[in-house]
């Protein structure tokens, strides 16, 4: 009899197993390391700058971070919220650094989202997500950050707190605040 | 038996319920607003730059790992000190170590005779001083030893003194530098 097991059901274990091989000197296993997680470090930096320019080098620096300091990685969080970690704060220095500018000419195309023409709909799906962000962006940074990495791909709030380096109750608590702030700064309009 | 009516959650409440538990209906209902809010944050997703991106991901990232700039190793005290706990428990340690062994070792100078002009002294040269003392030579004052005093002592004691300068021609009490002496005396206490 043959048991299936799923790949991503033990991610922790096979993680492990990556980070010895590439401490063992296994070139390789850091290029498997790169492909598991390489589109979600883009999507957190994604998130935080809004410009595929800046998100595909906050991506590449981290994982040029990650091969440095792997050999210093303490396995006690799982390495992808090592690797988001050390996204998110490239990220935040960026954009406190007031250095992120919006997307104009390299912003990619939505390829999951198909070619074609654009509906309507999606027009105004678009502008409510401008309006949205445009919202966030004026949330103070602790907040905005919590709450980009809460929204983010069912990331708890321990996995949350273990990134921003608080309790999980002042992540409920930022998410919270964060959230209220945006649903009056929506009422009243974003711009005035 | 808790007959304690169930206090009505205020909306953080609710909220944090619902970020423990997405699926908690009671807390979807009491924070419905922030929590639809919370879902449209969600929805929007990062667009994804396309396989033809991907493809040339590894290959940039291969270069830019062969071309990053080696990190200088820099100088930090840290390196040899460790953290500030590390450093200020050596530096107790070596004062304990320095008190410990302070009074039973005694100076350097005290061991290296090459150092020490007395100890460079003959024993003719100690009775010498030991005799200056005595009350039948001088009366407790230096300044009050005559050359005859001193005479008087190198013909008790003979002619090794250092003090003396040997010149066979001279009385005894011509050759010896009275001054020097002095001087040496007064510099040695």
């Amino acid at each position: 009899m043959t048991i299936q097991v799923n790949p991503q059901a033990i991610p922790t274990s096979e993680d492990q197993a990556l980070v010895q091989r590439f401490l063992d000197g296994e070139e390789s296993a850091f290029t498997q390391i790169t492909l598991k997680y390489r589109k979600q470090v883009y999507a957190v930096a994604y998130r935080f700058t809004r410009n595929h320019a800046e998100a595909d080098d906050l991506t590449q620096e981290t994982f040029i971070r990650a091969y440095n300091g792997l050999a210093n990685f303490r396995q006690e969080a799982s390495l992808k919220t090592w690797l988001l970690k050390i996204c998110t704060n490239l990220s935040i220095n960026l954009t406190r650094s007031g250095r992120v500018t919006k997307d104009s000419g390299d912003a990619v195309e939505d390829h999951d989202h198909g070619k074609g023409a654009v509906s309507e709909a999606r027009l105004i799906q678009e502008q409510r997500h401008e309006e949205l962000y445009a919202a966030i962006n004026q949330l103070p940074p602790k907040q905005k950050e919590t709450l980009l990495l809460k929204t983010f791909q069912d990331m708890t709030c321990e996995e949350v707190a273990k990134i921003m380096k608080c309790s999980p109750g002042t992540v409920k608590a930022n998410v919270f605040n964060a959230v209220k702030k945006l649903r009056t700064l929506l009422k009243v309009g974003v711009n005035s | 038996m808790n007959n304690t009516p169930n206090k009505p959650r205020t909306e953080q409440e609710a909220f944090a319920a619902y970020l423990d538990n997405p699926n908690d209906a009671a807390a979807r209902e009491e924070a419905a607003e922030l929590i639809a809010m919370m879902e449209s944050i969600e929805a929007i997703e990062a667009p994804d730059p396309g396989q033809e991106y991907w493809n040339q991901f590894n290959h940039r990232l291969q270069q830019r790992l062969e071309n990053r700039p080696r990190k200088r190793a820099r100088f930090s005290w840290r390196f040899f000190f460790g953290g500030w706990q590390t450093t200020a428990f050596a530096f107790a340690g070596l004062l304990v170590l320095g008190f410990l062994l302070m009074p039973s070792t005694p100076r350097q100078s005290d061991l290296n005779p090459s150092d020490n002009q007395w100890a460079q002294m003959s024993e003719q040269d100690l009775a010498f001083i030991d005799q200056l003392y005595s009350d039948d030579y001088l009366d407790g004052n230096l300044s009050d030893l005559v050359e005859s005093d001193v005479a008087q002592l190198l013909d008790d004691l003979g002619e090794d003194s250092q003090f003396l300068e040997r010149d066979g021609d001279l009385p005894l009490d011509e050759n010896f530098d009275s001054e020097a002496f002095k001087s040496l005396w007064n510099a040695e206490g």
